[in-house]
């Protein structure tokens, strides 16, 4: 595994936290809450809290902080622990939804973000995105959107590198299909 | 769908701003943590006592530095160190292993070792299948799952201490590591040489312990899943 590259903040952060500096959590929760938040958003049913899935993730995160081994990035060592989280959160919503029927009027209410431009986009890229494998969603979301290399996508998926490679490149070539096809229609 | 609204000022900081039960669960555990040490170094932690009780062994009985004597014995100590850091490695959240990999890694692990078994049949002269195969196999079988218990016990602690993602997956190789050593330290002890009975009274137990590994790790995921959901 590759060692880090001097301006990325994080290992700096990640080695005060564990020696018990609480500022350095709340730097690192600054830092990485934002773009974990959107790749919770990707693993999981619309229906679930992810804010809930979020803090369950940094808590699982403090309690595996010996975990972590100075000098190595932190990312794909945090995303591997919010996928974790993710995941067991959509296989017990599934063992749920298998056992209770909702009632229509117990739908939960979908918020629409204030119009604009970006947030529309960014609502069809969703939606978009939403209709593909998830390996391959999630390897395209945090190549593409998070800024993981597929070395950490590999690590984080727990596939080699190459096997990320083309799971974002299968995905990302089915996103264009349909958004062709979507433009067209 | 409710009506667009526009952005409430606390989902606007919301990205940035710790949640206060949050904040309160990790200052009530603040305490400094030293971190893991590298699993090469904590792989050690189990192979050096492994490497101490071969090489006195080795010492008492006057074995032949060959593969039938201490030379087996450090192939297959050397087989168990690199299994225990794959599996402690596999252990630490984003390093994990994919079980593809770890499928290939027990194969490769499960290829060398008949390799080996047909190296010590053929250098020492035994045949296929000697006398009383079975009982033999069975008898070395329960003394080398006997001696892999100390070093799968201090591994599997260790291995939880890593807190793994999937356990499943470095479990079955820690398994796998501890039958090794035992496996190194009883090569010295077994007289018996033949391939039938080196391979099922000696990798019988490998087998077996990835197998009870991975049925562990499996088990303790279960219960952190359930533990969890309550």
């Amino acid at each position: 595994m590759r060692q880090t590259d001097e301006s990325d903040p994080l290992p700096a952060l990640m080695v005060r936290y564990q020696a018990g500096e609480m500022t350095a959590f709340e730097e690192l929760y600054a830092a990485l809450a934002s773009p974990l938040r959107g790749y919770l958003r990707t693993l999981v049913a619309p229906g679930l809290e992810v804010e809930d899935l979020l803090q369950n993730a940094f808590l699982q995160m403090h309690r595996s902080r010996r975990s972590y081994q100075p000098g190595q990035p932190v990312k794909p060592w945090v995303y591997a622990i919010a996928r974790n989280v993710g995941l067991m959160a959509r296989r017990s919503s599934g063992r749920r939804a298998k056992r209770e029927t909702l009632a229509d009027d117990e739908l939960p209410e979908v918020a629409v973000a204030a119009a604009g431009i970006s947030v529309l986009d960014r609502l069809t890229l969703e939606r978009l995105l939403e209709g593909l494998a998830d390996p391959g969603r999630e390897a395209l979301w945090l190549h593409h959107v998070d800024g993981l290399s597929f070395r950490e996508v590999g690590a984080v998926q727990g596939v080699s590198e190459t096997a990320a490679k083309v799971r974002a490149h299968r995905a990302l070539a089915e996103l264009k299909q349909r958004a062709t096809a979507e433009a067209m229609a | 769908v409710s009506a667009p609204q526009p952005p409430a000022p606390s989902a606007v900081s919301r990205a940035a701003t710790l949640p206060p039960e949050l904040r309160a669960a990790v200052a009530a555990d603040l305490a400094p943590v030293v971190p893991l040490w590298t699993p090469w170094a904590r792989a050690l932690v189990l192979a050096l006592p492994a490497a101490a009780a071969v090489g006195s062994l080795a010492a008492s009985r006057s074995s032949s530095l060959g593969l039938r004597g201490v030379g087996g014995s450090v192939l297959l100590w050397g087989g168990g160190l690199v299994l225990t850091a794959l599996a402690l490695r596999a252990a630490i959240p984003g390093r994990g292993m994919a079980g593809g990999r770890a499928m290939s890694a027990m194969g490769l692990s499960a290829s060398a070792f008949v390799a080996f078994a047909c190296g010590v049949t053929a250098i020492s002269g035994a045949g296929w299948m000697g006398p009383g195969t079975c009982e033999h196999a069975f008898l070395c079988g329960s003394w080398i799952a006997a001696v892999a218990l100390p070093p799968a016990l201090i591994g599997g602690f260790l291995l939880l201490r890593a807190r793994p993602l999937r356990p499943a997956v470095p479990a079955a190789l820690l398994g796998a590591a501890s039958a090794l050593f035992g496996v190194s330290a009883w090569h010295l002890m077994c007289g018996r040489a033949d391939l039938a009975h080196v391979a099922l009274g000696h990798g019988g137990p490998i087998v077996v312990l990835a197998l009870a590994g991975a049925a562990a790790g499996w088990g303790i995921a279960r219960l952190d899943e359930r533990r969890r959901a309550a």
